[in-house]
């Protein structure tokens, strides 16, 4: 009786108790078509051994670090555990209250008023545009200041104001990939990146080491990109809503 | 000459910020590559990075300095994974083997009744591409008993205790994991 793929499986892990393992072997040595099975199975073993690992981007360290030092801090939470993460997948009447709040502490006008779950849809997908407008004002401002400076952190944006950027960035990223909005969740992906980089920047780092952070940045055309999205969310935002039956831009 | 990672650990212990920022620096690719291995997504595996040197920070005193600090690490990475595994809702855990089928091909494709072309060989993706789309396909179940068997070298028996699951369920989530890559591979290798 030939050997079961699941018994070939057990065989080439050594998994297979003594007397078992012997009748294995026996029969290996005797039949062409098992040991034929066996080289193939070893095969593509072979290709999963050799295939290359993912390889994390270069910044990995330095984003570990950055999102790990506050963490740090907050004793008996796990990762997956802190708000962000919690709220992301939540509902997302969470994730308007925190929109709001956030914009509320930078914006010098009221901030959007919650909707309640009768205009959830169209409109709930409105506030979070105008939202996310918001956020990408309030980012791009960030960049401009750090992107400009020349004389180290005098002209450098505060690093508890970035911290935040950093989580409100990570929600909305979170949301739009949820939403499948691969374009938006990209560009919130390269800024997360630079964020975190900024806002893990040592106070001691060097006028040269920033210098080299604010070529990558403008080089990057990151600004550009977060313009030209800011303003496609601003289009998006204006376009008519239907609401029972009628038309409003809301 | 970089330091030792013994010597790190002990500047570490003694409360410099900046000696445990430099094990994080050194280690956390090859935790990430753990991590990526057991979850197999860039957002648990990063989460799971993070748990990990939290994990580690707070118990930088029971690290023996005779040991190796990468090993140490790698052991809570591991168990971080399957922590997060096992915080999963229970349907995510047991996909059905429907799986099987929904790969498109069956053993006798495999086995040659409709054997590729030496062109569609040359035009198929890359084999590593074949390994990481089919890994991609197993239940989160089947690729933490998988990689902990074929990556780590775990026995049968320990993944069963490390998964919470009876040694024939770690059993035959190895068997349904190896039946999906060797269906996923077969033609390629």
């Amino acid at each position: 009786m030939h050997l079961t793929d699941d018994e070939l499986v057990l065989h080439y892990y050594g998994e297979m108790r003594e007397p078992e393992e012997a009748r294995a072997c026996a029969h290996l040595a005797e039949c062409p078509a098992c040991r034929e099975n066996l080289a193939t199975l070893q095969r593509v073993m072979a290709a999963i051994d050799s295939a290359p690992l993912v390889e994390p981007d270069s910044w990995f360290e330095q984003r570990t670090w950055a999102r790990l030092q506050p963490a740090l801090a907050a004793p008996g939470r796990r990762a997956w555990q802190l708000p962000w993460r919690a709220i992301a997948w939540g509902a997302a009447a969470a994730l308007i209250v925190m929109a709001a709040f956030v914009a509320g502490r930078f914006t010098s006008t009221p901030a959007p008023a919650i909707q309640t779950a009768e205009t959830r849809g169209p409109v709930h997908e409105r506030v979070l545009l105008v939202d996310l407008g918001d956020h990408l004002d309030r980012t791009e401002a960030a960049l401009v200041e750090f992107v400009s400076g020349t004389d180290g952190h005098e002209a450098a944006p505060g690093r508890a104001r970035v911290e935040d950027l950093v989580a409100a960035n990570r929600l909305y990223r979170q949301t739009a990939l949820a939403n499948g909005d691969r374009g938006v969740a990209d560009v919130l992906d390269d800024l997360e990146r630079v964020l975190i980089e900024i806002a893990g920047a040592s106070p001691e780092a060097s006028t040269g080491d920033l210098d080299v952070m604010r070529r990558r940045i403008d080089t990057r055309g990151l600004l550009f990109k977060v313009r030209v999205m800011r303003d496609e969310l601003q289009q998006r935002a204006k376009e008519p809503v239907r609401r029972h039956g009628q038309e409003t831009t809301l | 000459m970089p330091e030792h990672d013994a010597a790190v650990v002990a500047r570490a212990r003694g409360g410099d910020g900046d000696a445990f920022r430099q094990l994080v620096e050194r280690h956390s690719r090859s935790v990430y590559k753990v991590a990526f291995r057991i979850t197999g997504n860039q957002a648990d595996a990063e989460d799971v990075v993070q748990e990990t040197f939290l994990k580690a920070y707070r118990q930088l005193d029971r690290f023996e300095e005779r040991a190796s600090f990468g090993t140490w690490l790698h052991r809570i990475a591991w168990n971080c994974a399957v922590d997060l595994l096992r915080a999963r809702p229970k349907r995510e855990q047991a996909e059905e083997s429907d799986t099987l089928e929904q790969l498109g091909t069956t053993h006798a494709t495999v086995t040659g009744q409709a054997a590729p072309t030496p062109e569609r060989l040359m035009a198929s993706v890359q084999v590593g591409d074949r390994v990481k789309a089919a890994m991609a396909r197993l239940s989160p179940l089947e690729r933490a008993a998988f990689v902990m068997r074929h990556f780590e070298g775990r026995s049968i028996d320990e993944i069963s205790r490390a998964l919470e699951i009876r040694e024939n369920a770690a059993k035959h989530s190895i068997f349904r994991a190896v039946r999906k890559m060797r269906l996923a591979l077969e033609p390629y290798v």
